[in-house]
């Protein structure tokens, strides 16, 4: 590993002295929920590196118990604050700290929650057709998401504050069109007679609006956030059947291997452009 | 020697009712021959005052109704913010008669204007009749179509549905559209929002003669797709933040408060459904000496609204309160959970027990 300074640039100088070097890179780390697991577990087991070879690391926070004890979705933010920054501490102690890029997909199930069962009143979004349901005007529904992700900040802020290195949000997979696929993977628990999805098209202006509360925080925070490439979707933005996961909302790890292969030119050549 | 005056009540006469009493137990509701039954549908609109009497009544478990919820997704502090709640449907402030007619006539299809949509200063779409009612602008003009659309339904509704309506009337002076005579709570480019072009809105400030068009109007529309409903008027004491009629602020707001208390009286002498409610002279009656009034000398405090409505619940209401007394609330009856909510807060659970975790496929 070649020896670095401290401070603003550090990522760049290495990165530098590593192409001109030859050495080997410290890699990216991901950070995040569920959705992660598409993306760092290929079908032998977890991923130790990209298929470009670059070494990845893994902070998964669903598998932070403390965390689940506080819940995710409406955590106790003091409590969540020092939860973090414990889980975070340790996993920069066991994996190390120095990273060239921080890959995040932080929550993502959000959304999800509020919209793949039809409530008793059904509910239209934007662009979603459904006459008789009681429309939620876009900014009425983004303040909701905003407030639902305001653990987000407590987060972000831990982690610019522990990993200096560029970041990059990935946009959630799409939703699942098929309302069979969802029914067949419909957890047990919340299972009964009477359950309805929710139509594709309010699903997938939700997944929009969602895209849109994660974007603004990625421009406030310099964060580059990428896209799922087009390959994934079908026209109508839904995920492509072959990227269904095995759940009801998760995609599956083929949709990882394409997707990091898009991750890897974005980053690559982010930070191939900040060191020159 | 016997005349009138020897027959008159106690609130007749100014020491008695007023000079020699304490300010707390001063009651000019004498005479008002108005009650409202605990079931009986109640919807408000008006002036910034008509929140407070919503509120009161609300949690004094009067049947007040919102006719425009939002869904239950959305969290208390979200819906408070984009305006659900403070009346009984989402139009914001309606200051005037005129607008208050206006908003029956759209709601009900009588009547549709050009001048629809403004932009406020970031380009987003701000729905003209309730400019501030989503903070931020629409995302669309397609978004703001489909929610005023949404709004009126529910207007309509209420005014097939309501009891008793309670308007409180705020402003005579307003802005018009030379096109078509819509009218604004707002001016256009106040708070950002439009832009003011003389060629296209015009000030106007209403008459006496013109309240009292706009509210028969009203009325008249009222009856015919409501015939049982009454309708209770109030006078907003706040004063004019600022007027555009040339005049001292002082002046302008004493013609316009006149204007609104002569053209309620006159309604109420006229139509045996419409009465009045003396707010206005709670909190403006100098036996107060001011002290209902916050620091700005135009907001209304906790203890002006409290009188207001402590004399409503006896007047109006069949119900003794004292002041501070916490009233209680009927018990509201059971509701069904909502499967996606509850499905929502299952899922936080499953969530935390690794239901949401990924899985190797």
């Amino acid at each position: 590993m070649v020896a670095l300074t401290v401070g603003c640039g550090r990522h760049m100088s290495r990165l530098r002295n590593g192409l001109q070097l030859g050495v080997a890179m410290p890699g990216y780390v991901f950070i995040g929920n569920s959705h992660i697991g598409s993306l760092t577990y290929s079908p032998t087991g977890q991923r130790q590196m990209l298929p470009d070879g670059t070494p990845i690391r893994l902070i998964n926070f669903n598998e932070i118990e403390r965390l689940e004890n506080s819940s995710m979705f409406e955590p106790d933010l003091t409590n969540f604050t020092e939860i973090i920054k414990a889980a975070i501490e340790t996993a920069v102690s066991e994996l190390g700290g120095d990273v060239d890029a921080v890959l995040l997909s932080l929550g993502g199930a959000e959304h999800h929650l509020i919209s793949i069962i039809q409530s008793n009143t059904p509910y239209r979004l934007e662009g979603d057709p459904q006459a008789s349901a009681q429309y939620i005007p876009t900014p009425v529904m983004k303040a909701t998401l905003e407030n639902k992700m305001s653990w987000m900040n407590t987060a972000l802020d831990i982690l610019e504050a522990r990993f200096p290195a560029p970041k990059f949000f990935l946009e959630y997979p799409p939703p699942i069109a098929s309302a069979e696929y969802i029914l067949a993977h419909t957890p047990k628990a919340v299972m009964t007679p009477e359950i309805a999805i929710t139509p594709v098209a309010t699903r997938l202006s939700m997944h929009n609006i969602m895209r849109e509360v994660v974007q603004d925080k990625c421009r406030e925070r310099d964060i580059t956030f990428i896209e799922v490439p087009p390959e994934l979707k079908c026209e109508d933005g839904s995920l492509s059947e072959e990227s269904y996961g095995n759940d009801w909302l998760h995609a599956s790890v083929g949709f990882g291997d394409v997707f990091l292969s898009s991750i890897s030119q974005v980053v690559g050549s982010h930070l191939r452009r900040e060191a020159a | 020697m016997s005349h009138p005056y020897r027959t008159q009540p106690a609130a007749a006469f100014w020491p008695q009712a007023i000079a020699e009493i304490p300010a707390g137990e001063v009651d000019p509701t004498h005479g008002i021959d108005f009650t409202v039954k605990l079931h009986e549908k109640i919807a408000t609109a008006g002036s910034c005052f008509a929140q407070h009497i919503a509120r009161h009544l609300s949690a004094a478990g009067f049947n007040y109704l919102s006719f425009e919820k939002a869904h239950p997704v959305v969290d208390p502090q979200t819906a408070e913010r984009f305006g659900y709640g403070l009346y009984s449907a989402r139009y914001g402030n309606v200051y005037t008669s005129r607008q208050l007619l206006q908003l029956a006539q759209r709601a009900l299809h009588h009547r549709s204007f050009q001048d629809t949509v403004w932009h406020d200063r970031d380009g987003n779409p701000v729905d003209a009749f309730r400019p501030q009612i989503t903070p931020g602008g629409y995302s669309s003009v397609e978004d703001l179509e489909a929610d005023r659309q949404q709004h009126l339904n529910c207007v309509a509704q209420m005014f097939r549905e309501v009891d008793v309506f309670i308007f409180t009337l705020g402003l005579t002076e307003t802005w018009e559209s030379l096109v078509d005579g819509a009218v604004y709570p707002l001016c256009p480019g106040v708070s950002g929002t439009g832009s003011f072009d003389e060629s296209k809105y015009r000030f106007l400030n209403l008459t006496v003669e013109e309240v009292l068009r706009d509210m028969e109007e009203f009325l008249q529309i009222l009856r015919h797709e409501n015939p049982k409903a009454r309708v209770l008027l109030t006078v907003s004491p706040v004063p004019l933040n600022a007027t555009a009629s040339g005049k001292h602020v002082l002046s302008a707001t004493t013609y316009s408060k006149s204007v609104l208390r002569v053209a309620c009286e006159t309604l109420s002498m006229r139509y045996t459904n419409v009465f009045y409610f003396p707010s206005y002279e709670i909190i403006t009656g100098n036996f107060n000496r001011g002290t209902y009034f916050a620091s700005d000398l135009r907001s209304v405090n906790e203890s002006g609204v409290g009188h207001v409505m402590r004399l409503f619940m006896q007047r109006c209401g069949n119900r003794t309160v004292a002041d501070g007394e916490p009233i209680e609330r009927p018990e509201a009856p059971p509701v069904a959970p909502d499967p996606s909510i509850s499905v929502a807060n299952l899922i936080k659970v499953m969530c935390d027990e690794d239901a949401l975790r990924y899985h190797v496929e």
